[in-house]
């Protein structure tokens, strides 16, 4: 009988601490935080207004073979000028950039990359990407996430971090993630330790019911939160960002981990994007987003232009981003320069 | 993911439980079959559907547990897969309800990326499913015709592939096969 009852507080206890809730390391919170707030607002819609006029003016990619419809405009790709773009604002910053080629089936895919070297595990990178070519304007998609990268790039250029950071402007993600896909198998991805992805995260809106559910899983009514979706090798860093965006009222955040490694049938929604082959390879990582069509009317649209984007918004993000990547970078207290 | 292999789990163990409580099969004869059978491949954003001509033997290993080995020829292409397999089947006159466990070597998953769209991170995640994988089957609509002749129709089976289980799911209908009794 004491047998049993011992069992079965065994037992109980059991089921309880399977239950329990794990708290996210917040170390380095605070001096994540205090990096954000280097981000300067102004800086951001200079970017998306530049490279939207840009775009104008460049010739659209070959889309001899794919498809040709309303949600997908495939004869309005643009990427050239963005390319040119990213690079030089990379030097502009005191960076060395340089451009990996990718080349199959008569497309090339042009990636391109900058990075900061870390001082104790220089050969662990942590990856902040975000696609570069985009549809018509491609303001929020996405000129949003470029320009959040590039102003990230330039505050953590100023300190010195663990790790090292390798910023991504990754080539024709909407012909499917073609750049990224191209770059992981290719062997490149085998240092990155944690990856940050973004696409589409400077629309906003405050009206009720503005945000649609995505695959099933009920969102809050208003869109004006930035998603941050994971799977289960993510999980500690979806925890740590909404924590860290929490603590500092850094921007409204709902993260969202799918089941399992993300690859189910349900949760091939979340991998709409280059941080796809990362969860496939098992290679921690998260997407942030404000759900794109599940909440941007302007989606593939010609009306996706930075009047329509919410530069509040994208300010909050730009400094969630950067706090994120340098607490998963492992920011040192004195500064660099 | 977890969650959902033990719930699996759990139900295998309940239905073989409750099958090997019932009446055990009086055959100790090898059983010869063909059929034909329709298969669901999805993993990821792929999705593809073939159908299959297939062969197997089963006997009576041990009371009501029976063992079964066989062949799928894939129509479409035409790719095979073998398979051995282990149930709890139970005879209630002419009724021959099983269910069980399957374990195949397949090389039917292979799926046609027609659209270029989302092609090359497709063709990249499809060509590393591993060919090993593990089904749970069930065959409610087994019949025994005569002494020496049975019947079944659709079997249904549900499993996915070894490595990483989940990101394949295989759903297979087997609609009409044949037994004959050596």
């Amino acid at each position: 009988m004491k047998t049993r009852s011992i069992f079965n507080l065994l037992i109980i206890g059991f089921i309880l601490l399977s239950c329990s809730q794990t708290k996210p390391d917040t170390r380095g919170f605070e001096n994540a935080a205090l990096v954000a707030e280097d981000v300067i607002a102004e800086n951001l819609m200079p970017w998306i207004e530049r490279l939207a006029l840009l775009r104008e003016q460049d010739t659209p990619v070959d889309n001899t073979g794919f498809e040709e419809n309303d949600m997908f405009p495939s004869s309005h790709l643009t990427r050239d000028s963005a390319v040119v773009m990213v690079k030089n604002a990379f030097i502009t910053m005191g960076y060395e950039p340089y451009i990996i080629e990718l080349s199959r089936n008569n497309l090339t895919a042009y990636n391109v990359f900058a990075e900061i070297r870390g001082t104790e595990l220089p050969d662990e990178y942590i990856l902040v990407g975000s696609h570069l070519d985009a549809f018509y304007a491609g303001a929020d998609d996405n000129g949003s996430a470029i320009a959040a990268m590039l102003e990230a790039a330039r505050v953590l250029k100023n300190y010195s971090f663990k790790r090292s950071i390798r910023f991504a402007a990754f080539d024709l993600e909407e012909f499917g993630s073609v750049g990224s896909t191209r770059y992981v198998e290719a062997g490149y991805a085998h240092d990155i330790k944690a990856a940050i992805v973004m696409d589409m995260i400077g629309y906003s809106s405050e009206e009720e019911n503005s945000q649609d559910d995505v695959m099933g899983i009920r969102l809050p009514d208003k869109g004006d939160f930035l998603f941050i979706a994971g799977n289960d090798n993510s999980r500690k860093m979806v925890q740590q960002m909404t924590a860290l965006n929490y603590q500092y009222n850094l921007t409204k955040t709902v993260g969202g981990i799918a089941a399992g490694d993300g690859t189910s049938f349900l949760g091939s929604m979340f991998m709409r994007s280059d941080h796809g082959l990362l969860w496939y390879k098992n290679i921690p990582a998260v997407l942030m987003t404000d759900t794109a069509n599940f909440r941007n009317k302007n989606y593939h649209k010609s009306s996706d232009t930075p009047e329509s984007l919410d530069p509040a918004f994208l300010y909050r993000n730009t400094k969630a981003l950067t706090a994120a990547t340098a607490l998963f970078a492992g920011i040192q207290l004195q500064q660099a320069q | 993911m977890k969650n959902a292999t033990f719930a699996f789990m759990k139900l295998v163990l309940f239905l073989c439980l409750s099958v090997s409580l019932l009446h055990s099969v009086e055959n100790d004869r090898i059983t010869i079959q063909t059929g034909y059978s329709a298969l669901l491949y999805q993993h990821i954003f792929s999705f593809q559907t073939s159908s299959a001509f297939e062969i197997s033997a089963s006997k009576m290993i041990y009371q009501n547990v029976s063992g079964q080995t066989g062949v799928r020829i894939g129509l479409d292409p035409v790719l095979p897969e073998i398979y051995i397999r282990a149930g709890v089947k139970h005879e209630i006159k002419r009724w021959l309800p099983e269910a069980g466990l399957e374990i195949g070597y397949s090389k039917r998953s292979r799926f046609k990326n027609e659209k270029l769209l989302l092609s090359e991170i497709q063709n990249t995640m499809d060509k590393d499913i591993h060919p090993m994988y593990l089904s749970f089957y069930a065959n409610p609509c087994s019949f025994k015709i005569s002494k020496s002749i049975s019947m079944r129709a659709c079997e249904i089976q549900i499993g996915s592939h070894f490595e990483r289980m989940g990101r394949t799911v295989r759903i297979q209908a087997n609609l009409f096969s044949l037994g004959v009794s050596l």
